[in-house]
């Protein structure tokens, strides 16, 4: 029986998006948890600077 | 050990298949919300559509209604009459205008000609009411708290922060050149992904069949990622920061970030659809092949 015709016992087919968006989300969030809150207060200064209250 | 499958893959060629498969979903997710931060900053028609939204000019008359009833009080004129003068048609006309600003802005580094209320037909009401001696303030005064309130609802922006920081950007850089650049970076993207779907292409063109596993794995994560990038678009579309420092623009940002969020659910969610269609196309013929195998 050739390697593809074998039972596998790894993820499953339908998995393998999740499995593969995984890694890229992980390095998303990683990336608004450790940017975000600075992004977010040097958004904040500047639309204190340029919008009108 | 580079072991070799039925139809002649090596393991080292399926390896590489993965990272490719990998990449494509990078890229696919990475040019689809690429391209709506690109439409963000500078499409006209966008920025026009919005503009033009029916809810937003909604919000916008009834916060000037507001206003006025409330200046009416204070100041001591008609506020019945001076509603009567602002017209959504109006409204739309002047965030027509405000678009057009934002899109000059955001195109080629250039502030452009503020928008302006037309204060005629209100300073006509407001001079009525000081020649019946019912003001409590100067008629120019009121005149000018009026317009500054309409403008402020509709483009509540500091002109000399604008026009200063416009000048000293360009100053500095070579903005229409910057934004030239940043309107290729998607097409660089579909490019890259393009390259990707080759090599898959290339690595399995021995068992076509396989590469329908890894394409389809590519869509659907790709499709995952930006359906979680319009998450992150709605998400941000809710923040207090900007409601905080003036619901007028708010109101904007809140229109044009639901439009944004949107396509880029429809985008992602036919990318799901399609990767799990390839799925079951690859899980059907494998189901075939063993079932026939076995016979």
């Amino acid at each position: 029986m050739s390697t593809e015709n074998k039972k596998r016992s790894g993820i499953s087919l339908w998995l393998l998006p999740i499995a593969t968006a995984a890694p890229i989300l992980a390095a998303a969030a990683f990336g608004v948890i450790r940017f975000g809150p600075k992004i977010h207060k040097l958004l904040n200064i500047l639309i204190k600077l340029v919008v009108k209250a | 050990m580079n072991r070799i499958t039925t139809g002649g893959t090596t393991k080292t060629e399926r390896v590489c298949a993965w990272i490719a498969a990998f990449l494509l979903a990078v890229f696919l997710s990475v040019t689809i919300l690429g391209t709506v931060a690109v439409q963000m900053i500078t499409s006209a028609g966008l920025h026009l559509n919005v503009a033009a939204d029916a809810g937003m000019i909604e919000k916008q008359y009834r916060e000037i209604c507001e206003n006025i009833d409330v200046m009416a009080g204070e100041y001591g004129f008609s506020a019945e009459n001076v509603k009567a003068t602002v017209t959504r048609e109006e409204l739309k006309e002047m965030n027509r205008k405000s678009a057009e600003f934002w899109t000059g802005l955001l195109t080629k580094g250039e502030a452009g000609t503020i928008p302006r209320w037309n204060i005629g037909a209100i300073q006509d009401i407001i001079y009525t009411a000081a020649e019946e001696k019912t003001l409590t303030e100067d008629a120019q005064t009121v005149i000018g708290d009026v317009r500054e309130m309409i403008e402020n609802t509709v483009f509540p922006l500091r002109e000399t922060t604008i026009t200063f920081g416009s000048k000293m950007a360009k100053d500095m850089a070579d903005i229409r050149g910057i934004i030239r650049s940043v309107r290729q970076l998607p097409l660089l993207g579909a490019l890259i992904s393009l390259a990707c779907a080759g090599v898959i292409a290339l690595l399995l063109a021995k068992e076509i069949f396989q590469s329908l596993k890894y394409y389809g794995t590519a869509l659907a994560a790709g499709g995952i990622v930006t359906l979680a990038g319009c998450i992150g678009l709605l998400v941000l579309r809710s923040d207090g920061m900007l409601q905080e420092a003036n619901a007028g623009l708010a109101g904007e940002f809140h229109a044009l970030f639901g439009k944004l969020a949107l396509g880029c659910g429809i985008v992602g969610t036919l990318l799901v659809i399609a990767g799990y269609l390839l799925l079951y196309f690859f899980s059907r013929k494998k189901n075939s092949e063993t079932a026939e195998s076995e016979t």
